[in-house]
């Protein structure tokens, strides 16, 4: 029996996937409400079957989309939310778009791992193995840095060795240093900004000023830690000494 | 430090000129109240023995405050965070070289500071948590023991070291053991010709004693030896008292480690084990740690003065013992000058049998 959408007949598991993305409340709201469950199950019981398994489970709405698309048609590129990337780059770029700042509604794709599991759907973690090891590196970062882990991801999906900056691209730092220090009023802000960005935690990866950066964040995290040390002691040895009077 | 620094600093990895920046960064540092702790706290670490309060003293004694770039100056103030924390006594004070005798600035052993799984916390705030597991407590207090035992060790080590030191000093110099020499030889002599001038029968000079004309130079020796005699005396034995009394620990250290070395450092050992017993005790029954800084002290002990073994040519600088040897020396030459004189005089007077 064919399934309604739209007035529009959808005869195939692989059709219907590729209509999550168009209307995705509608067909979460669906799924979850297991209107389409007799469909799927006449078509495809074992994959009606995954999706009954992960029902229960507690993703966010569009994560759950997402897995559902690609148990149904695994050949997909990579759609995510109302967005198909036909390659992995085009999504790399994206994620670059908004840098300094992270795309909150990309995010999820870092952490909740849905790149490596496109890789795995479609087939390409057997093809590019390596590619796929650095993606499932990259997630692991994510579990404890989902920022610097989404930068890495950028950068190694675009394949991009520039630095962009507010919808800019710079060949490099210093280039980029020197536009900052003409066009930035608050340097204290910037300098903050810089000690800790995730951006260039990433960007070192990938950029031949790579050494210079690194040693750069070393030293603001060095100088930083021995700051906090000394301020606490100082702090925890007045308030020992207010104790005693 | 400014937080614009980090941007210029940035500027300068990749490439950028930004010594305009530098200008004030030495002024800076050296104003900083961080180097100002550390020069104040420094000052204090200098009169411990501990390893890390003498390494806390090297490293300030090897600052140099002139940053040649920006790169130099966050190391710099990087090293000088860590200094200043570390130039706290809560950190440098080892339990086992405590001076009993001095004054610490600590209380108690509750207040050093113990590493637990890379956090730090005082001894007393471990007793005290609820939160640390029992063997995570016991095995960080332990590791602290461990190193300041070891600390300990170094330290009658070095003991050992200054007295072999010493020793090899005292046989090399020749010229000093000679020196030495003469000093007694001749306190002997200026006592035999006092004691010639008033025994041997020479009526022309005894005739000066009871009647002195002070034309005459025998009348100057006749008074005047006695009594540059009697301030050389004087100065020879209240130095040499003065220098038996203070040295005196460390004779008797020197004796004592010469033969019982091994016996020393069971007994630091067996401190470490007494200091842990306790502190246990004071972990399982959560008892705040009170008034005990000095109670596991080996620096000084019934055998063995190790302060006064590292510290035995630091007594040469106090000003009792500058002032008595410059007394001493003076006088000596004085002596020495003058019983060659009055020998001079006296004997020619002796053999010519003339009044002079």
């Amino acid at each position: 029996m064919p399934y309604l959408y739209h007035g529009k007949d959808i005869k195939s598991l692989e059709e219907l996937a590729f209509l999550f993305h168009k209307d995705r409340s509608f067909f979460y709201r669906e799924l979850k409400d297991g209107k389409l469950s007799s469909f799927l199950e006449e078509k495809d019981k074992g994959k009606a079957d995954k999706i009954q398994r992960i029902l229960p489970l507690s993703y966010p709405s569009d994560v759950f989309l997402f897995f559902c698309t690609y148990i149904l048609n695994p050949h997909l590129e990579f759609i995510f939310r109302d967005n198909v990337y036909k390659t992995y780059a085009e999504l790399g770029e994206k994620m670059l778009f908004s840098s300094p700042n992270i795309d909150a509604l990309l995010l999820p794709i870092v952490t909740n791992s849905l790149l490596s599991r496109h890789m795995h759907f479609t087939g390409e973690d057997k093809i590019h193995p390596e590619s796929y090891k650095r993606i499932v590196e990259i997630e692991r970062i994510g579990s404890t840095d989902h920022e610097k882990a989404y930068f890495l991801l950028a950068y190694e999906l675009s394949k991009k060795t520039a630095i962009l900056y507010k919808g800019v691209e710079y060949k490099d730092l210093f280039n980029l240093t020197y536009y900052l220090s003409k066009s930035e009023k608050d340097l204290s802000d910037l300098g903050n900004y810089l000690g800790s960005s995730p951006l260039l935690a990433a960007y070192k990866e990938y950029s031949k000023e790579g050494k210079a950066i690194e040693t750069f964040l070393h030293l603001v995290e060095s100088l930083e830690r021995e700051e906090r040390a000394l301020s606490s002691f100082l702090e925890r040895r007045r308030k020992g000494d207010s104790s005693l009077l | 430090m400014d937080a614009r620094m980090k941007f210029f600093l940035l500027s300068e990895m990749v490439g950028w000129n930004v010594t305009p920046e530098l200008k004030d960064e030495r002024e800076r540092l050296l104003k900083s109240p961080t180097y100002q702790i550390l020069k104040e706290n420094v000052q204090e670490a200098k009169k411990h023995f501990s390893g890390r309060a003498k390494e806390v003293c090297r490293s300030f004694e090897k600052l140099s405050i002139d940053p040649k770039s920006l790169y130099q100056s966050f190391v710099l103030e990087t090293t000088l965070d860590y200094l200043a924390l570390h130039s706290f006594p809560e950190y440098y004070i080892n339990p086992f070289a405590v001076d009993p005798e001095g004054d610490c600035p600590l209380d108690t052993i509750g207040e050093l500071i113990v590493d637990v799984e890379g956090k730090e916390m005082s001894v007393n705030e471990i007793i005290l948590d609820e939160t640390i597991p029992t063997p995570v407590k016991k095995e960080s207090i332990e590791r602290k023991l461990d190193e300041d035992l070891r600390d300990m060790e170094r330290i009658v080590e070095d003991s050992l070291k200054a007295i072999e030191k010493n020793r090899s000093i005292n046989k090399a110099s020749s010229l000093r053991a000679f020196l030495k020499v003469m000093e007694i030889v001749f306190f002997i002599l200026a006592q035999v010709f006092f004691l010639v001038l008033f025994s041997v029968p020479f009526e022309i000079f005894f005739s000066y004693v009871t009647h002195p004309t002070w034309t005459r130079v025998m009348s100057y020796v006749a008074y005047g030896y006695p009594i540059l005699l009697l301030l050389y005396d004087l100065a020879f034995v209240l130095f040499h008292s003065y220098h038996a009394r203070v040295r005196e620990p460390y004779e008797y250290a020197v004796r004592f480690l010469s033969r019982s070395s091994e016996s020393v450092f069971e007994s630091i050992r067996e401190t470490k084990e007494n200091l842990y017993d306790y502190l246990l005790g004071a972990i399982n029954n959560r008892i705040e740690l009170k008034g005990d800084i000095k109670d596991f002290s080996r620096l000084k002990d019934a055998y063995v003065d190790f302060r006064s073994v590292l510290l035995s040519e630091e007594f040469k600088k106090r000003k009792t013992y500058r002032l008595l040897r410059s007394f001493l020396l003076t006088l000596s030459t004085l002596m020495a000058l003058f019983f060659l004189f009055s020998l001079t005089i006296y004997l020619l007077g002796l053999i010519l049998q003339v009044a002079i």
